[in-house]
């Protein structure tokens, strides 16, 4: 059972690009498929399949301290109230593209929201210090949540750990 | 709404615009029926990355320029593509340049179908967004999504990915498909032109408000063809077609106290239109014969000069997208090589091409190495800035036996017409939890 890691992001609009880091740094993970997704608006539901698990990794702007890392349930990220979330569907968030499906009747796979907070969001390749500092924390959160979705599945299917 | 003394004056204003690409506000101030004033305020976000670009090299340039917009990445790489191609003499292959055609169909379509469906559809349905119409619509907006989809599809097989392709590359690609890897992508094509036709229908029967303008219509010119990915002449309705060279000689950008992004009118002050409706007008003509059908069964003339039926206009644009692309598939020879080998050099040139809300313009200087010693775009959005104020003013009659709330979503609906893309800041999140029992 492979867990699917979205990263959504511009590598080019500097903390932005901090999920695509850390997807990055997971890529070769055992378990776990790396998709840098950017910024795929409504398109990211046709990366999620229903009962396939998910980790969605993304850059905050507002809600969380620069290098805050936050974690929620795919629900609870659904449910959230997103200060923009009508302002475009061009860049449809995580959060809309999520409630876009439930609207459209499509069940939430299992998975994990993992954020990060950041502070700087033009055009650039650098990470704030705030965020570069956290970005291993990041990293973990993202590996536990795969570990806990594929250690889920498997007791969902009635077998024991595999072996690594 | 105020009133002073014996004036009256109302103020139209959306602080937030919602369903355009970007944060933007405008404000229609309205004093005894006359218009005093009209400001569509935007940060626009391309004017960075020329700042950005100095130093690179050509093809890094290509790369950059895609993370520009994530709707229409396509756009700025083959417009910054084409103006290093025509800087350095470099002529695409027949087979390169199709394969590009191709390339950008499937951006016309993922953007089109975006527009269509997920941004403007509620104005005309009653809703505030595309995920509040999905549930009371879900096999239309399921239309749009599998449109998108087709349209991404072609984008992943010729680019790599959807988002921020990373093939193109001045001359051509860093990879080709074979031809049976295209096969694939026909069956989804052939079933999304079935889509967009029934969506040029629905779309004609749409209620649009009575509102039309005078407009200067300005695209490119691409020869016998519907431009979309070429051109080096650029049309203006009622006046002189100027090269692409000439193009910045004609236009006036400036900037304006109440907007991040400039303003381009044309030299004596004229705001113009670009985009899908100064395509129809100019190459009606050349549209593919199932989407030149399509406009007449839809009512459509050449010189449609009401915003509120662009979306009409975008449905059949679509359609030719389809049908060109199913050619361009069907006709698909692998070219010899994936890209035409050039060498870097001191040059300066121009390149433009249609992005599917209008009139992409590039041009770029480069020293002896092939880096870029100075960058310069003119979006389609800061373009049309100018013509939706002068919309905003003549609809200001049209509102006055309105109530505030519906006059203000007319103003809105209006700016939506033009797909702004205003900047590519909103995939951001900000988040605000609020658990709800």
């Amino acid at each position: 059972m492979s867990v699917r890691v979205i990263a959504l992001g511009s590598a080019m609009s500097r903390d932005d690009g901090a999920a695509l880091a850390a997807a990055r740094a997971l890529e070769g993970e055992p378990g776990a498929t790396i998709v840098l997704a950017g910024r795929p608006g409504p398109g990211l539901l046709d990366l999620l399949a229903p009962g396939a698990p998910v980790v969605l990794l993304d850059a905050v702007r507002g809600g969380a301290a620069p290098g805050e890392i936050v974690e929620l349930s795919l629900d609870a990220l659904a449910r959230a109230a997103v200060a923009n979330d009508a302002v475009s569907s061009h860049g449809l968030g995580v959060a809309s593209a999520l409630r876009l499906g439930i609207a459209l009747g499509r069940a939430l796979p299992p998975g994990r929201f993992v954020g990060i907070g950041g502070a700087r969001f033009e055009p650039g390749e650098a990470l704030s210090p705030e965020v570069a500092a956290a970005l291993p924390r990041m990293i973990e959160a993202a590996r536990a949540a795969v570990a806990a979705l594929r250690e889920a599945a498997q007791a969902n299917r009635g077998l024991g750990p595999e072996r690594a | 709404m105020t009133t002073d003394g014996e004036t009256k004056e109302t103020t139209y204003k959306v602080d937030l615009l919602t369903r355009v690409e970007g944060e933007g506000s405008f404000t229609l101030r309205v004093k005894d029926g006359e218009v005093v004033g009209a400001a569509l305020s935007i940060f626009e976000a391309p004017r960075f990355f020329e700042a950005f670009l100095r130093g690179r090299a050509p093809d890094e340039t290509v790369d950059i320029v895609a993370r520009i917009c994530g709707i229409c990445p396509i756009a700025y790489q083959v417009g910054a593509s084409r103006a290093f191609e025509r800087a350095f003499g470099i002529a695409l292959s027949p087979p390169l340049a199709a394969l590009r055609r191709l390339l950008y169909c499937g951006e016309w379509i993922e953007s089109h179908a975006l527009h269509v469906y997920m941004l403007h559809a509620p104005d005309f349905l009653g809703y505030l967004s595309a995920v509040e119409m999905a549930a009371d619509h879900r096999a239309l907006v399921e239309r749009g999504l599998r449109m998108k989809r087709a349209g991404n599809a072609v984008l992943e097989h010729l680019g790599g990915r959807a988002t921020h392709p990373v093939s193109p590359r001045v001359g051509g690609f860093h990879a080709v498909p074979r031809r049976q890897a295209l096969a694939p992508l026909r069956e989804e094509l052939a079933r999304g032109l079935e889509d967009a036709l029934e969506t040029v229908r629905w779309t004609a029967s749409l209620d649009a408000p009575d509102f039309t303008q005078d407009y200067v219509y300005v695209c490119l010119d691409d020869g016998e063809r519907y431009p979309i990915e070429a051109g080096d002449t650029v049309l203006f309705s009622g006046r002189d077609a100027v090269s692409l060279d000439a193009f910045p000689d004609v236009i006036v950008e400036h900037h304006v106290e109440h907007s991040n992004a400039l303003q381009a009118r044309l030299t004596d002050g004229t705001p113009y239109l670009t985009g899908p409706m100064a395509r129809l007008h100019h190459h009606a003509d050349k549209l593919h014969p199932l989407a030149a059908e399509a406009m007449r069964e839809a009512g459509l003339g050449r010189s449609e000069n009401n915003p509120y039926r662009s979306i009409v206009v975008r449905a059949v644009e679509t359609v030719h997208a389809f049908a060109d692309a199913l050619a361009l598939i069907d006709g698909y020879e692998m070219p010899d090589a994936p890209y035409v080998p050039w060498t870097p050099k001191a040059a300066a040139g121009t390149g433009a091409s249609e992005a599917p809300r209008g009139l992409c313009w590039h041009r770029y200087e480069t020293d002896e190495a092939g880096l870029v010693t100075d960058a310069r775009i003119i979006p389609p959005t800061s373009q049309n800035q100018a013509r939706i104020e002068d919309d905003l003013r003549g609809l200001a009659p049209h509102l006055l036996a309105l109530d505030h709330a519906r006059a203000t979503h007319l103003c809105e609906k209006l700016i939506r017409a033009y797909d702004p893309c205003i900047s590519c800041a909103t995939h951001f999140l900000d988040l605000r939890i609020e658990e709800t029992p």
